[in-house]
């Protein structure tokens, strides 16, 4: 019920704005003019690969009209550069560019904004109010525009750059059991949509588990005997980026399979080290523990398979 | 027949998806050409500019070297065994002025881990790809099995073997193992292509066709006899992602179809029983494998922006699981009979709908609200029937129904952000989610969630950033164990990931920057879950970690990293052996140390640079139990990882470069479920024997790489 008020009262508030639309705000007052000669003018002071490398990019290539070289050259991202080209008095500091100045943002929603006005479909479309914007970042956070090599986009050097601040994930990619991120197999981009999407942990997929079941298909189902856990919710077991333990697992067997399950028999009995090798080994703690004979745990669609063993 | 489903779902689903339509039907703007005013840019001739005609082409080949084989060394890389491999890569991008472009990208040639992929279009316009990515996963070392067949879906055991009711009788057990090495491969082809048409349409198509084959290990049992097989593995799982899309200045809708579907070419396994059969005929036993399934969903997507105040986007997903797999028998034991079932294949059917809303209202520069409306409905129309089940290959069991589990969740989330004069934004949020599940132990479930933020800018130097939060998890409905369920659940047990819950959570970091060249960042994380209600299953967790970050890059051509890393893990749960109230606990402890610290100086000596690399991970787990007895303890499980490599590239000549590295791994690892756990130790186990493993490998290449462009 609560929602449905909360939905109507959106839709209320939308559609008293679809009316009377504010007029974008003229992001543009007294900007300085712009330089007389375009690329040429910058090209006078700036070279080097570091500059030029923009000119193996796409970025560079006149005959698209939808790049900045088709347009205003330099000045289509930098801003119109008159005062940062023009004359000095003697003393006076020059001027940064309007913006991606070597020094860094000065205004990072103006910075994104240029960008996202060209860069503003598909994947893109959910940047405003997603977590990456929040924190601050802009486009040149991740990307390397002035090079042909960026090394986001590429699935073996991705990670490392997602890495300068997700030091946890980092770590983890580290741990014994991880996904092929380290070994350049995988990329954070196979799963996650860092320019933002509408469901937690910018995922690539609506949720969660259709993330997860997009490479794993056959733990996807539906089965005959379902695992309520294993429908429900793949994190309930597993961890994304890394464990300590095999198959990405939260925790071990039987201990994690004891957070759910306390049927009488073994499923209840605590498992001590008395029953490691040397004392009196058991089939329900050595080896896959609980999986040596349920093994289906994420579902069978074998007939007499409802506890989960065939 | 009885097909069971959630109660029809709420008006505000119906709502979002009329927003969604709604969406479309906004002011037509043509689309801004960049951001800034245009230029008269008659005069601008671009002379200075070098040719944009842009060709850059290079192929490496070379050679490298292993110095000792080891399955997890080579896992995902390609490199397990020892000796010699050959290098090849090759990278070629070639545009033209009129933006035609082509690309053609190879790594690993010489390895299984192999990746090509190909590009061609015209920019702006249209583009087609070919991807190719082999990925080899060894998934234990040291394994071995009496089984004749191992990786193929029948498994038979030695013409002279004698079976016993233990490990330790079976004569023939030892005298009969071979090594084998469970390994599954994982082959990807994709094929791609996209158009554009006058910046407003988008069309692209995205083709994926995985294949996975190999062997794996799988328990299989009879009553409290189990054994492991190495099973073969032979999957296709094919996908597309078909995207139509239309875009105007001010809003944009996306329409997609995502399909997937899987098909395994090995449906069982059939393996003969090594231990003495517990019944009539049960010397050979059937394990399902998973059933072929395919999904098929339509996605709404889009976004409206009638003005600065106000952004909105949404998503609506409609899709639908099938799964029509013929049944095995109940059993292959002959002896059994003829054990009817009420249909042939399952036509297993899941309908799904999620959707997701946000409206993003700003009304000035330093305030913004968001508020999001999200749905997911796993509806499960799977037929109920009352199945009769053979235990074990045994004996016929009690009948019993299929439970088709469906859920429905649904949430809302505000969140504001306030920017303050200072430097400084202060943020609040709050959420609330209601989860109803069917033929589970609680039929709803809500979660509250209220988080604040305060990120600061203390100087221009220092960036503080601290956010703490209170998630409470609650019952709607009382918490009952199932009655249909023989033998039942202990009564004061609670599910974990149903149970009532209380979890505090804090995360704060800091960003210095003393130089424009130098970081050092610090963050903490911490969580504590607090299942209040629980007297049997997991009580508590907590998750805390710390890290340092450093990087640093002093001159254009040197550039420096280090980091330093700890996890630790702590659950604490309670157990009945005697199906009555709590008589033991379980604490589980994880806790990981990783470090690293990288340096590269380019130009070290005209034409050469240098580098370093090095990486170390200890993770430590303890497990303690405490019951009634005074219990023995388990050893610790241990992995350590330490990897140092070194790499230099000297530019011999303009077209020629020398690539050179040079590294060692270390790992060594000690797991008390899997050492010293031979074929034979468990005396109702045939284990693989599978050991934890260790290695200390030495690796080293040596390339050309030749620039022809």
């Amino acid at each position: 019920m609560v929602y449905a008020k909360a939905t109507t009262a959106l839709v209320v508030l939308v559609a008293l704005l679809t009316g009377g639309a504010l007029a974008q705000t003229d992001v543009h007052e007294a900007l300085p003019a712009f330089s007389d000669q375009g690329a040429d003018t910058c090209l006078r002071c700036h070279s080097g690969d570091t500059v030029e490398g923009i000119f193996s990019t796409p970025h560079a290539v006149a005959s698209d009209p939808g790049t900045p070289f088709a347009q205003q050259q330099c000045e289509s991202c930098h801003g119109p550069g008159g005062d940062h080209a023009g004359r000095l008095r003697p003393g006076q500091e020059r001027p940064a560019p309007l913006a991606f100045a070597h020094q860094g943002s000065v205004n990072r929603e103006q910075e994104v904004a240029i960008c996202l006005s060209c860069h503003q479909s598909q994947e893109r479309n959910h940047w405003q109010g997603s977590v990456h914007e929040r924190q601050g970042l802009t486009c040149t956070s991740c990307h390397s525009v002035h090079t042909p090599h960026d090394p986001v986009m590429n699935r073996q050097e991705q990670a490392s750059v997602c890495f300068d601040c997700h030091t946890r994930e980092r770590a983890q990619s580290l741990q014994a059991s991880a996904h092929p991120m380290r070994q350049g197999q995988m990329a954070c981009t196979e799963c996650h949509q860092p320019h933002g999407t509408l469901n937690d942990a910018m995922l690539v997929r609506g949720t969660l588990n259709e993330t997860c079941l997009e490479c794993h298909a056959e733990k996807r189902g539906p089965f005959l005997w379902e695992h309520a856990p294993a429908a429900e919710d793949c994190a309930s077991c597993h961890v994304p980026h890394g464990s300590n333990h095999a198959s990405l697992l939260r925790r071990r067997a039987p201990l994690l399979c004891q957070e759910c399950h306390s049927r009488a028999g073994h499923p209840s009995i605590a498992q001590t080290g008395e029953r490691l090798p040397e004392g009196r080994p058991s089939a329900a703690l050595l080896g896959g523990s609980c999986t040596n004979c349920h093994s289906q745990v994420h579902g069978s669609n074998h007939p007499s398979g409802r506890n989960l063993s065939r | 027949m009885e097909t069971v489903c959630l109660p029809h779902r709420p008006a505000h689903v119906w709502v979002t998806g009329c927003f969604m339509v709604a969406m479309s039907l906004g002011n037509q703007d043509s689309r801004a050409q960049g951001y800034w005013p245009t230029a008269d840019t008659a005069e601008w001739a671009c002379r200075l500019c070098p040719e944009q005609s842009q060709r850059d082409g290079r192929v490496t080949a070379g050679v490298g070297h292993v110095s000792d084989s080891s399955a997890k060394f080579g896992d995902y890389t390609g490199l397990d065994e020892s000796g010699p491999y050959w290098l090849g890569e090759l990278e070629v991008r070639t545009r033209n002025e009129q933006g035609t472009y082509a690309e053609a990208q190879a790594k690993n040639l010489g390895l299984d881990s192999r990746q090509v992929r190909l590009l061609y279009g015209e920019q702006g316009r249209y583009d087609i790809g070919f991807e190719y990515q082999q990925i080899p996963h060894f998934v234990a070392e040291q394994a071995r099995t009496p089984f004749l067949g191992a990786g193929t879906q029948v498994l038979t055991l030695p013409a002279n073997w004698e079976r016993a009711s233990t490990t330790q009788g079976m004569s023939q057990l030892n005298p009969s193992l071979k090594r084998f090495f469970p390994t599954l491969e994982r082959e990807t082809y994709g094929l791609n292509a996209g158009a554009r048409r006058n910046d407003r349409w988008d069309y692209s198509v995205d083709f994926r066709r995985t294949e996975q084959q190999g062997t794996r290990l799988q328990g299989a049992s009879f009553l409290n006899t189990a054994v492991v097989l190495p099973i073969g593995v032979d999957r296709v799982t094919e996908r597309m992602d078909a995207r139509l899309s239309y875009r105007e200045d001010r809003w944009y809708l996306q329409a997609a179809y995502h399909g997937s579907q899987f098909d395994n070419n090995a449906d069982s396994v059939i393996w003969d029983n090594p231990f003495s059969p517990l019944a009539e005929g049960g010397d050979r036993g059937r394990l399902a494998q998973e059933p072929g399934n395919d999904f098929h969903q339509l996605v709404l997507s889009g976004r409206w922006q009638p003005g600065r105040l106000l952004q909105t986007s949404g998503r609506l997903a409609v899709g639908r699981l099938r799964q029509d797999e013929a049944f095995l028998p109940a059993t292959i034991n002959p002896w059994v009979g003829d054990v009817n079932q009420p249909a042939l294949s399952l036509d297993g059917r899941v309908d799904t709908l999620n959707g997701q809303v946000r409206a993003l209202i700003q009304p000035g520069s330093a305030l913004s609200v968001v508020a999001e409306l999200y749905y997911d409905d796993r509806d499960n129309r799977t037929p109920r029937l009352e199945f009769t089940p053979v235990r074990s290959d045994l004996a016929v069991a009690p009948t019993q129904f299929n439970r088709p589990y469906s859920f429905e969740r649904a949430g809302s989330k505000l969140r504001a952000d306030l920017k303050t004069g200072s430097g400084t934004t202060v943020s609040a949020g709050l959420s609330r989610e209601t989860m109803e599940r069917s033929f589970q132990e609680t039929e709803k479930t809500s979660t509250t969630d209220y988080w604040g933020e305060v990120r600061t800018a203390l100087t221009k130097m220092l960036d503080v950033r601290l956010k703490g939060g209170q998630e409470r998890r609650r019952f709607v409905e009382h918490y009952r164990p199932l009655d249909d369920l023989v033998p039942g659940e202990n009564p004061l047990l609670r599910r974990y990931h149903l149970g009532e819950r209380d979890r505090d959570q804090v995360r704060a970091s800091v960003n210095y920057l003393p130089r424009d060249w130098m970081t050092l960042s610090v963050s903490l994380d911490y969580a504590k879950d607090d299942y209040f209600n629980t007297r049997i299953g997991l009580t508590e967790a907590r998750d805390r970690s710390h890290s340092l970050d450093v990087s640093v890059r002093p001159t254009e051509n040197l550039s420096l990293y280090a980091f330093a890393t700890r996890q630790r893990i702590d659950s604490d749960q309670a157990g009945s052996d005697n199906f009555s109230t709590p008589d033991w606990t379980g604490h589980q402890q994880d806790q990981v140390d990783t470090f690293g610290v990288g340096i590269e100086r380019e130009a070290l000596l005209d034409g050469l640079d240098v580098g370093l690399d090095y990486g170390y991970s200890y993770g430590r787990g303890v497990i303690e139990m405490e019951t009634r007895a005074n219990a023995a303890p388990f050893p610790d499980l241990k992995t350590h990882l330490s990897r140092l490599e070194l790499f230099a590239r000297y530019q011999w000549s303009e077209p020629l470069s020398l690539g050179l590295s040079f590294g060692v791994e270390h790992y060594r690892s000690a797991d008390f479920f899997i050492d010293a756990v031979a074929p034979d130790t468990v005396a109702n186990l045939l284990a693989s024997g599978q050991q934890s493993p260790r290695y200390s490998v030495q690796f080293g290449q040596v390339s050309l790489t030749y620039q022809f462009w």
